[in-house]
């Protein structure tokens, strides 16, 4: 074989290789996301069959909504806070598993069992944990004389929070742990012979030799919650008022409920053009 | 590997991902309904609950009888009422063929309409006029009606008895309507409660107020943000001879606007109701009044026969009442039905007509309300008046208070209710101004007024 025949078969078989990529691509991505970017210059709803061009008028109706921008704010606040306190809490935990101690295998299983559960469900469990009426959390609060009402307009927020830490912390405990497995245990020796303790070794060797895997998580954490939806559809409904309204609530409020497929496809391309911004921190960290 | 069989491979991975990909399309656009051995088969969605239990035995018996004279069986699709109606926008919007009588609403009606085929030979007479005129437009008829829902005010009779039977009782009444009102009142009949008598009942139920009431609060108000709550703030709002609009505008933020903002506001501000009235709809109100937490509450006729039945209610089966709900000015109650209409698109237009006017008559609604259903047929409801003790009261309050809202020029009342849910939930909690809520409430009633 010729160099130059064998870098055009190479050519062909690398594209050959990259078509089923593409082809998956180009069914769950760049179809739908043409559709959805032509769904948004439509005007488009439920009551309405006949559906035509609306220019940018989606586009500017979400943007001067304030129920948008309301939306946008707690999404970046919760993202922020839940994935701040996943990483901190997923990182220690992952520490703590990284050491030889009984029932460590069984202790694994039931911290990421969370994982293997919907998140409708963890939604419902949460609902039952802080129903003012009936739930767990408030009555044993209110056994030591504090009555907290946690689905109120002040404290829902926290709610939700709390349910998608108690839910995804255990993702970043896993991959964490992973992580963790790949640093060399002579690492460990090096930094003990020249007299750096626990928290050092951790803080200058450990977290800095598995700073790609952190990246990749603190990236799939952020993308995950700021799209979150099943967890405050089923707790709060994005209330109460429109306090725990994420921009997934809003989206689906204006498609579904509001039957104006128009309007929640801009919201829809909005989101996305914000998480754009996202995509050239995943790709550096993992050093692509 | 070799190159040529890396080739291979990709070439097949990509056969079979296309391969599914139009299989999932396939799937996707099917008919799902089927004919075999000369029937066909009607699919019909519903909502999960009594409804569709009821419905389900109705369908059973047109199955097992004249579906075998019409060559026509009817399957349910049974979702929960959130899902059911996402679903249905979807499927409804790709012109789908799945599935052939869709679930509606009242309130959802001018959202459907557009792809529903107007009912024909049915006969409306035995049905409440104003739901049959709530469900048609340009004289036809749109969707049928299956169930009626209106509000009603649920109490536990043995505590409000024993507040009226007590004179010490009494008179602790009095001093608790005067902390919360500023005037002493007296005890009366739930049947004769206005407003007032509802805060002050409120208050003497709750044991922040009144430590040895019998329950930890009064009541539980469905105040969450959830356009469905919209009929509930009607009734207060109506009560005070409001309405939406008054000779054409935006009319909410008048007098009986603000009296019916300062009921809800008063019973969040004095911690009267149940702190998840911002999170409750029927569920938690049924819920609350089960577990013996509230005395009473403003709730759907559905929920009495469920708190009454000692099995399912222990608390409270054997115990409760049943009223008109609290006047202010007036005594109004909005009045919706639950109905469901044929698919414009359905292959299958005839096999559902028969389905539908077999559902029309009195017979099929008679087994539906036997089964648990409250059938939009004032005559079936009084002639099962034994199986539902809400059936009889219910008729009487829909025939003296009942009302339904006005249509929005723009046909989008569902809109409307979404958009008032979200301005005026955090007002009703008092948790924002009330007034500036009631603005922004007719800002949003002009809108859609001027479309």
């Amino acid at each position: 074989m010729t160099v130059a025949h064998g870098a055009r078969y190479y050519g062909r078989t690398r594209w050959a290789l990259l078509t089923p990529l593409l082809a998956f691509m180009a069914l769950l991505v760049i179809i739908p996301v043409f559709y959805g970017v032509l769904t948004a210059l439509q005007h488009n709803t439920l009551s309405n069959p006949v559906i035509s061009f609306a220019g940018l008028q989606n586009f500017a109706k979400v943007l001067t909504d304030p129920l948008f921008w309301h939306s946008v704010l707690f999404t970046v606040q919760y993202t922020i806070i839940v994935v701040a306190i996943e990483m901190v809490l997923g990182i220690l935990i992952a520490l703590l598993f990284d050491h030889h101690f009984l029932g460590k295998r069984f202790l694994f299983s039931f911290i990421i069992m969370p994982l293997t559960i919907a998140s409708s469900l963890i939604a419902v469990v949460s609902t039952l944990m802080f129903d003012d009426a009936n739930g767990l959390v408030p009555a044993l609060l209110r056994g030591i004389g504090l009555n907290i009402s946690f689905l109120s307009t002040q404290r829902a927020g926290v709610a939700v929070m709390l349910t998608d830490i108690l839910q995804w912390t255990p993702l970043v405990v896993l991959i964490v742990y992973a992580g963790l497995q790949s640093v060399p245990q002579d690492m460990y020796e090096s930094a003990e012979l020249d007299g750096a303790g626990y928290w050092q070794t951790v803080g200058h060797i450990v977290l800095p030799y598995i700073r790609p895997v952190l990246y990749v998580v603190v990236f799939l954490r952020t993308a995950d919650a700021f799209r979150t939806f099943d967890n405050i559809f089923a707790l709060t409904g994005g209330g109460p008022g429109t306090s725990t309204t994420n921009v997934s609530v809003y989206i689906y409020t204006a498609g579904f409920t509001n039957g104006n497929f128009g309007v929640g496809a801009a919201a829809s391309v909005i989101v996305l053009i914000l998480l754009f911004a996202l995509i050239p921190f995943a790709t550096r960290a993992v050093r692509l | 590997m070799k190159t040529k069989t890396l080739f291979r491979t990709a070439l097949a991975l990509t056969a079979t991902l296309a391969t599914i990909a139009l299989a999932s399309c396939s799937a996707g656009t099917s008919s799902g309904t089927s004919t075999a051995h000369g029937t066909t088969t009607v699919k019909m969605a519903m909502n999960s609950g009594p409804e569709a239990d009821a419905m389900q035995k109705v369908a059973t018996t047109y199955n097992a009888g004249q579906g075998k004279k019409d060559g026509t069986r009817v399957q349910l699709v049974v979702v929960h009422d959130v899902d059911l109606f996402t679903k249905e926008a979807t499927e409804m919007r790709a012109k789908s063929t799945s599935i052939d009588v869709y679930f509606t609403t009242t309130y959802l009606i001018d959202q459907h309409k557009a792809y529903l085929t107007p009912l024909t030979g049915i006969d409306t007479a035995n049905y409440y006029p104003n739901l049959v005129k709530s469900l048609s437009f340009n004289g036809k008829l749109y969707a049928l009606p299956t169930d009626v829902s209106t509000y009603v005010l649920l109490y536990r009779k043995d505590l409000i008895d024993q507040l009226l039977s007590s004179a010490s009782a009494k008179q602790t009444y009095a001093s608790v309507a005067q902390s919360v009102l500023g005037h002493t009142m007296t005890p009366k009949p739930p049947a004769e409660w206005t407003w007032d008598d509802f805060i002050a009942m409120a208050a003497y139920f709750t044991k922040s107020v009144n430590p040895a009431a019998p329950t930890t609060y009064g009541s539980i108000m469905q105040t969450q943000n959830n356009p469905e709550n919209i009929p509930y703030w009607d009734t207060l709002l109506w009560s005070f001879g409001g309405n939406w609009v008054n000779a054409g505008k935006a009319a909410m933020d008048s007098p009986a606007g603000h009296k019916a903002m300062d009921v809800l506001q008063t019973l969040a501000n004095k911690k009267l109701i149940a702190p998840n009235s911002v999170n409750a709809n029927y569920a938690q109100v049924q819920a609350a009044m089960s577990s013996g937490q509230t005395a009473f509450a403003m709730q759907w006729n559905a929920g009495f026969s469920q708190l009454n039945d000692p099995k399912q209610s222990p608390t409270t089966g054997g115990h409760m009442g049943i009223a008109p709900v609290p006047a202010g000015t007036q005594r109004k109650v909005h009045v919706q039905a639950l109905a469901v209409g044929l698919n414009k698109y359905s292959q299958h237009q005839d096999a559902a007509m028969n389905w539908l006017k077999y559902l029309s008559t009195p017979a099929a609604m008679n087994q539906y309300a036997k089964s648990g259903g409250a059938p939009a047929m004032p005559a079936v409801l009084k002639e099962n008046a034994a199986v539902d003790g809400a059936f009889t009261p219910m008729s009487q309050y829909i025939k003296l208070y009942g009302f339904t809202e006005p249509v929005p020029p723009n046909g989008a009342k569902y809109q409307l209710f979404t958009s008032l849910a979200q301005i005026l939930s955090p007002a009703w909690a008092a948790t924002s101004s009330g007034n500036q809520a009631l603005q922004q409430a007719d800002t949003a009633i002009t809108q859609a007024w001027q479309k």
